[in-house]
This record gives C-alpha cells, structure tokens and sequence, in this order.
C-alpha cells in the first residue's frame, strides 16, 4: 500500500478500461478463445481496440463435434496445430485472458 | 538534319545528283508536295502526341516506278497458285491503313524506350504514357525513325526493281523474319535527304558512319540476314535470290537494324497478284516454314490487338489538364500523409532505417514525413525517361505541398452539410469508422485529478484479492509499471526526434521553444525514473525493480531507459541491481545444479539478460573510476552469497565486469578516458575485496561450469577465470590451475575428437585462461 500512495501522482495510465488490462500481457503468453470452438495460447505482441491481435509462438486448439452416425454418440476431439506467427482477426475474440499464474 | 524533323522542312537539304539520276524529272516537284504534306502531318502528330508517316504518298510514287517489274517473272518463275494461308494477307491490307498508324505510333514509343529497358516495359510504357500524357518519349520516336529513314534513302536510286512490288515484298517480309526493319523505312525513302548529313545521335543506336555508297534496300536486308544468321525463311530466300541477281555495290550495312527486330511493322499492300503467285511458288518450295509462320502470324495478331487497345486509350490523352491530374493525385496522396510518420507508419520507418543501412539509393529526401514515400521510390525504377523524370518531380513537389496542407490544418473528422440533418463523419485510414464507444478516461466514475491513478488502483486491489492470490496483483503492478516505462519511453524518444535546434541569439521563440522542450524532457524522463521503481524504498521482497527485470519486456526496455539517464541514476540502477543480485530471476532460477536443470525458457531469459540489460551497465563500468567499481564490487560480495550467485552466467558475467574494469585502471588504463591514476589507498582496497572473492570461490572453481556434456558454451566461466588469473598472486594462480586442471584437461581431450572449427573454439576458450597465466593449450601434452 505503501508503494501506491508513493506512485499516485505519476500512474496516469492505471487500469480504467479493459483494453488496459491486455495491454499489461504485451510481450506474455496469453490464452485467447475464439468463435468456432478455438483457442488460441500465445505470446501477445500487439492488439488493437478491435482486438485483432498479433501472436507468437501459438498453438491454436481447435474442438470438433463428430456424431457418430450409428449411435448417434458425440465424439469430441481436439485438434492441435501451432504457428510461429498468427493474426487474430478481431471479430472472432471471445475472450483473452493471461495464462493461468503460480505465484510470481 | 537532326532537327529537320521538327523544326524541319526549312533545312531539308535536296537530293544530290546522284542520287536524283535515279529518280523521274517529277520527282523535285513531288518531293516539295510531300513536304509540305509531311510538315502539316508532322504539325499535327506534334499536337496529337502521335506520330504519322504519309504512306498515300508513298505507295503512289511507288507506283510510278512499276516498269521496272517486267522481269520478274523470268526471274521468279511464273506461278499460278496462291496458297490459302496467304488469306489473312487479304484481310490485312483493308484495314492496312488504321494498322500503319498504329504500328507507327508503337514502334516508335518502344524504340525510344528499346535502348535502356527490358522488353516487358517497354511495352508497357505507352499505356503508362498515354494515361499521363507523357509525350516526351514519342518525340524521341520521331526522330529515331528518321535515322532509320536515312538509311533506306539510297535505296531508291540504285533499285532496278519497282519500287511498288518491294514495297510490298518487304513489308511481309520484315513481319515474319523476326527482322529488321521498321516500317519507316521501305516507306519514307522517297523523300529522304541524301546520305551525307549526319543521322542524329543519341537516339536509338547510333549509325554507322561508313555507309556511304548507296545499297538497296533488298541487298541491305539480305546482307543483314546473313549477318545476323537468322535462319532462312520464305521471304528470305527471295530476298538472297535478288541479293545474288544484283551486284552488292556497297559494304555490308550497320547491323544496327537489328535492334529493332521486334518492332517492325506489319505492313501488307497486295496490288500485285503477280507477286503474290511468285511469293507462293517460293512459299512451296520452303513450306517447312510455315508453321513457323501461323505463329507469327497469331503473335502478330495479338500485338495488333494491344496496338489497338493502345491507340484506343491515346484518343483519350489530353482529356484532362494538369490541374485536374494534381487533384486526383492529391486525393490519392493525401490518403497516405501524415503529420507523425513515426507513430502512423512505425514498421515502415524502421524496416526503411534498417534498409538504408546497406548501401542504396536514397529514396527520397523526404521519406521521413511521408508515409508512402515507398511507392515514389518503386516508380522511380521504372521511368527513366526525361519526361517522367520531372514528371516524378512534380510529384514530389505536389506531395511536399499536400504534407504541408496538412500540417497546418487539422484534419477534419466531421462534415456538416448545409441543410443536412446532423453530421457526416468522415473516415479515413486514419480514423476509421468506430464501432465500439468506450468512456474515454476523464469522465470515468473516478474524480478527476492526481489521485485518479491511486482510486482506481485501490478499486483494484479490493476487487481482485477476493479473486486471486496476492502474487498476480504484484505482478500485475509490475506489469502496469513497465507499461508507463514504455509510454514515457516512447514519449522521450518522440521528442528527442522533435528536438528543437539551438537557438539562435535573439530569437526569442526558438530560445522558449528549446526551454519547454527542455521542461517536457525532464518531466518525461522524471516520470520513466520513478516508474522504473528503482529508488523505492519499500522492503518488499523482490525489490519493485528487481521484479520490472524479471518480466522479459522489462528486461528490453532497459537499454533505451538508459539512454535517457543521468550517470547518478545509473549508477542508483546497478547499485540496486547488484545488492539484489541473488533475486533476479535470471540469477536465482539459471544456477547449474548437480542434474543441470535450467529450463530452455529461462535459457533464453539468460540471453535476453545478457543482451538487453549487461551492455549498457557494462558500458558505465568500462567508463568508472576505480571508486566506484570498488563500491559497486564490494557491495556484490556483500549482500549476495558469492558462491551461489557465481554458479549463474550473469553473476559471473557481473563478477568478470568488475575484475576486468579494475584490472585496467590498474594498470594505468583509465589515463586515457582522462581518469586519475587510482590512489594507494583504493588499490589497497581493491586487492582486499580481491582476495575476498578468491577465498569464498576458493575449492568452487570447479563448480562455476555448466555441466559438462550438456553442450552449453562455457566460454564465460574461462573469461571469469582468466580476469581472475591475471589479478591473482602467484599462489592463488596455483589454486586456481589445480582446481580447474581436470576441466581444462577435460575440455582439450573433447576438443580433439571435434570438428575444426568446434575444437579451435574450445581450445580458444581454455587459452583464454591460460594465456592470463601465461601458457597456451598446445603446450599440454594430452
């Protein structure tokens, strides 16, 4: 609490929207789900307000529902592929959160 | 002569006489006719912009000369039959006309262009021409079609056969052979002044000067088909039977025909059936060629097409006048201006900096303000011509302007139109449509003012623990305080570019305007400072700082913070960095233990470390007097476990920087940086601290090294040990050998069974050590 008081006069630019918050995971992994069942967990380079997104070193988890024809069962894979680079186009962003954190 | 065909006519000089024997008693007069017919279409094609050569009357002086045909049937034989693939012939020579215009017009826009461009171009350059109005290179055509006139003006003379059936015979024949000549030329010769003045040079290839003695043409061509070993084809063999018929009267011709070989015309004027019987006859006898010739023909055919297409466009040149040309561009343009070329077009300003690194042509001067300025630079490859040339000049001009329009009004994002309901917003590349309204900062339920940033904070912080452990709220403070480092960052930078020049005596604005730069510059750099945490004095564990070093982005900021601190606060920066040593995450979590468990990630994180963070402190070491090394030093051994923090690269790296700085002022090498010799005193002190640090690595020498077979480059421990070496005594240099002689042996034995260059660096690593003591790898016996 300390350190706050210190810091209020020059912290400007505090969290006072969301897009603030991925501003804080530039340059961390994070985890983006995407319409179309997909996720997405890479390193975030840039964003923009339309939350189209750069990412590094991704791996992109892609879920399908198959039916099985016979018994009507629903079989659920994933399909797993990864890219050294990828452009999230916007539109499809559900949700980007950082990765789930131990500790620091 | 040079001139004669546009200023001309004045300075046509008449033929000679020997060249007039040749020619019937009419011939004076008619030339004087067609002069004047020439000067009115050259008057016009001036206008135009298009180029017209006078084939009516050229065809009807060719007639005139038709007796001279009688032999041709004892020469060629009579032939009855006409092959069917001469149709297209036929149905050439009614539109013969429409084609000559427009092949005049082509051939000449590609000849002007032939000598410096590759063919794709050149064939694009008219379209480009006709759409600009760029007239200039059809100028060149005319003149470089006189040239060709000149040549073929003996011809006429020395001709025994008629002129018309020649004239007919060639234009094909030029067509199909891949050949020579442009159409120009079979069809100008009549009025053509004699062969003594000068052709004009530097248009097109320039003439032979020895062509003197007056050829035919049919010999000329022959002649240059054998030269150029064109293979033989229908017209040819016609050509070689005349050329064997006559007596060749001159020397061979320049081969500078043979440049043109794409651009001669498709010029047919079947009047004569007795020709074309001849012409099938011959065709028979060689119908290997043939095929070759549908081919041609379908080339030809489409060239025929584009010409149209072209001339089709060129009734379109002149449609707009300049003015209405700049304003489209200036639309087009200021599309692509902008006021700060460093925040709107970052990627291209750097990938632009980092290309103008290696040697090339400087784009443009004015690169920096415009962010299209990569597309003047690609269009600047391609036009060469002189009329382009200021042409892009005017350009860049316009678009120096259109940069400065902006800059003195701001851009519009509104537009009320009178009468109109409401507003119409304007969008643009740099201020597209918005589709998401969220409340801008100052009207958020927070009061207004300096304690916004902490309520906002606080809000936060009572929010999240209910949902998160303490850890990631620290880390998230962490992460929003490299966040302000960067905005006060690029903000510095952004005015370090701005910056004002000095300011000249008695300018009273450029003087207030150097001081509130000046005011901004330490505001910013105030605000980087205290974001940076170093100075925060607030016992918590790590160190804010410590923890800014711990996120890679953190770790990347740091050379481009530096720049914009004072020394004292560099040296605050590694004070606090040093004395927390065994806290940074690349010290704590990069220690080679007994399995050698440093994880590829954290591997990485090292290397960032060494390369974003160690330089520019290893640049303020190398620049320290030997007080401060000794404090900075001291203060390592202190309040880290040495031998811990060792066993990690950047503790060693640390470790090396100290000991080698020390070694040199030691030695008298801060003299140069105009640094007093260090006092007695501090040497005295040095070799405390010294033999300090050699009794708490003593008997871990050893364990400084990554393990051995994990393939890590240990260049850095030797480095360590030979800036140890070199400040030891003689029996510390003792210790030191026995305790690492095993490694050393080790390293020499795993060098002999490596590749060259794999071995050569090893040994160079373990003499790094060794020349510090004064022996060398080769003198070890393995």
């Amino acid at each position: 609490m300390t350190e706050e008081t210190h810091n209020a006069p020059v912290e400007p630019n505090a969290v006072e929207e969301p897009l603030d918050l991925v501003r804080l995971s530039l340059d961390e992994r994070i985890y983006v789900k995407l319409r179309g069942d997909r996720e997405l967990r890479g390193k975030l380079h840039a964003y923009d307000g339309h939350l189209n997104m750069v990412l590094g070193d991704v791996e992109e988890t892609i879920t399908v529902v198959e039916i099985n024809e016979e018994t009507y069962e629903e079989v659920i894979r994933t399909v797993k592929r990864t890219s050294e680079m990828l452009f999230v186009r916007g539109d499809g962003v559900i949700l980007v959160s950082p990765p789930v954190r131990t500790g620091t | 002569m040079s001139d004669s065909f546009f200023g001309f006519d004045t300075t046509l000089p008449p033929l000679n006489v020997d060249q007039s024997t040749g020619l019937r008693t009419g011939e004076q007069q008619d030339e004087t006719e067609e002069e004047e017919v020439e000067r009115k279409i050259k008057d016009f094609s001036l206008e135009s912009g298009e180029n017209f050569e006078d084939y009516e009357q050229n065809i009807d002086l060719d007639q005139l000369e038709e007796e001279a045909d009688d032999l041709n049937d004892e020469t060629f034989g009579n032939v009855g039959d006409i092959g069917q693939d001469f149709d297209f012939t036929e149905s050439t020579a009614k539109i013969v006309d429409t084609i000559k215009k427009e092949e005049e017009i082509y051939v000449g826009r590609r000849e002007s262009t032939m000598s410096d461009k590759g063919e794709e171009q050149s064939r694009r350059r008219p379209s480009y021409a006709a759409l600009w109005g760029n007239d200039s290179d059809i100028i060149f055509n005319g003149k470089s079609n006189h040239s060709n006139e000149i040549v073929g003006a003996p011809s006429l003379s020395e001709s025994p056969i008629s002129p018309s059936i020649w004239g007919s015979f060639h234009a094909p024949s030029s067509r199909t052979e891949g050949g020579i000549i442009p159409t120009s030329f079979e069809n100008s010769h009549h009025y053509t002044p004699p062969q003594t003045s000068p052709p004009p040079l530097g248009f097109g290839p320039p003439l032979h000067p020895s062509v003197r003695t007056p050829m035919s043409l049919e010999e000329i061509e022959a002649q240059l088909h054998r030269q150029a070993g064109v293979p033989e084809k229908r017209m040819l063999s016609l050509a070689e039977v005349e050329a064997a018929l006559l007596s060749i009267n001159g020397r061979p011709p320049p081969p500078q025909h043979l440049m043109y070989s794409n651009n001669e015309t498709p010029f047919r004027d079947h009047e004569n059936p007795n020709f074309l019987e001849q012409e099938a006859a011959y065709r028979e006898q060689e119908a290997a060629y043939r095929e070759q010739e549908a081919i041609l023909f379908h080339k030809e055919k489409k060239r025929r097409d584009r010409q149209r297409k072209l001339v089709e466009m060129s009734r379109y040149n002149g449609l707009m006048t300049q003015s209405d040309k700049d304003f489209i561009n200036r639309i087009q343009i200021s599309q692509l201006v902008t006021d700060d070329p460093y925040a709107d077009d970052f990627y291209y300003q750097v990938y632009t900096a980092i290309r103008s690194r290696q040697p090339q042509p400087s784009i443009s001067t004015f690169s920096p303000q415009l962010g299209g300025s990569g597309f003047m630079g690609h269009e600047r490859g391609r036009h060469r011509s002189r009329g382009s040339e200021s042409g892009l000049l005017k350009m860049q001009q316009q678009v120096l302007r259109i940069v400065n329009d902006a800059r003195r009004k701001p851009k519009l994002t509104q537009l009320s139109l009178e009468g109109a309901l409401g507003k119409i917003a304007l969008n643009s590349v740099r201020n597209p449509r918005q589709l998401l309204q969220v409340s801008s900062k100052s009207n958020d339920i927070h009061h207004v003012g300096p304690s916004n940033g902490s309520g906002s904070i606080h809000s936060q912080h009572q929010k999240i623990p209910s949902i998160s452990s303490h850890g990631v709220i620290d880390h998230r403070k962490i992460l929003k305080s490299i966040e302000n480092v960067y905005t006060a960052v690029l903000a510095l930078e952004e005015l370090r570019r701005n910056q004002p020049p000095l300011p000249r005596p008695y300018a009273d604005h450029e003087r207030v305007a150097v001081e509130r730069w000046n005011e901004d510059y330490v505001e910013l750099a105030k605000t980087m400072w205290e974001e940076l945490r170093v100075t925060e004095m607030s016992g918590c564990y790590p160190h804010p700082f410590i923890s800014v070093l711990s996120v890679a982005k953190g770790k990347k900021v740091i050379p481009r913070v530096i720049r914009h601190c004072l020394p004292e606060q560099i040296f605050n920066l590694i004070t606090v960095l040093v004395s927390n040593f065994e806290t940074l995450d690349v010290c704590k979590g990069a220690i080679w233990g007994p399995q050698g468990n440093v994880s590829p990630a954290m591997l990485e994180e090292v290397e960032l470390f060494m390369n974003t963070v160690v330089p520019p402190l290893l640049q303020f070491v190398a620049e320290s007097p030997l007080r401060i090394v000794i404090g900075l030093f001291g203060l390592f051994i202190e309040r880290n476990n040495i031998v811990w923090v060792a066993r990690s690269k950047v503790g060693l790296a640390f470790l090396t920087m100290f000991l080698s700085r020390a070694e040199i002022l030691k030695q008298g090498g801060g003299a140069m940086q105009g640094l007093p010799p260090p006092e007695e005193l501090e040497m005295i002190q040095w070799q405390d601290l010294y033999n300090r640090l050699f009794s708490l690595l003593q008997n871990h020498f050893l364990s400084l090294y990554p393990p051995f077979m994990i393939g890590i480059d240990d260049m850095y421990v030797w480095q360590f040990l030979a800036a140890m070496a070199v400040g030891a005594s003689t029996e510390q240099q003792h210790v030191l050998v026995t305790e690492v002689r095993e490694r050393v042996l080790e390293t020499v034995i795993q060098a002999s069974r490596l590749s060259a260059d794999k071995a050569s660096h090893k040994i160079a690593n373990v003499n790094l050590f060794l020349n510090a003591l004064g022996l060398d790898a080769s003198q070890l016996k393995v």
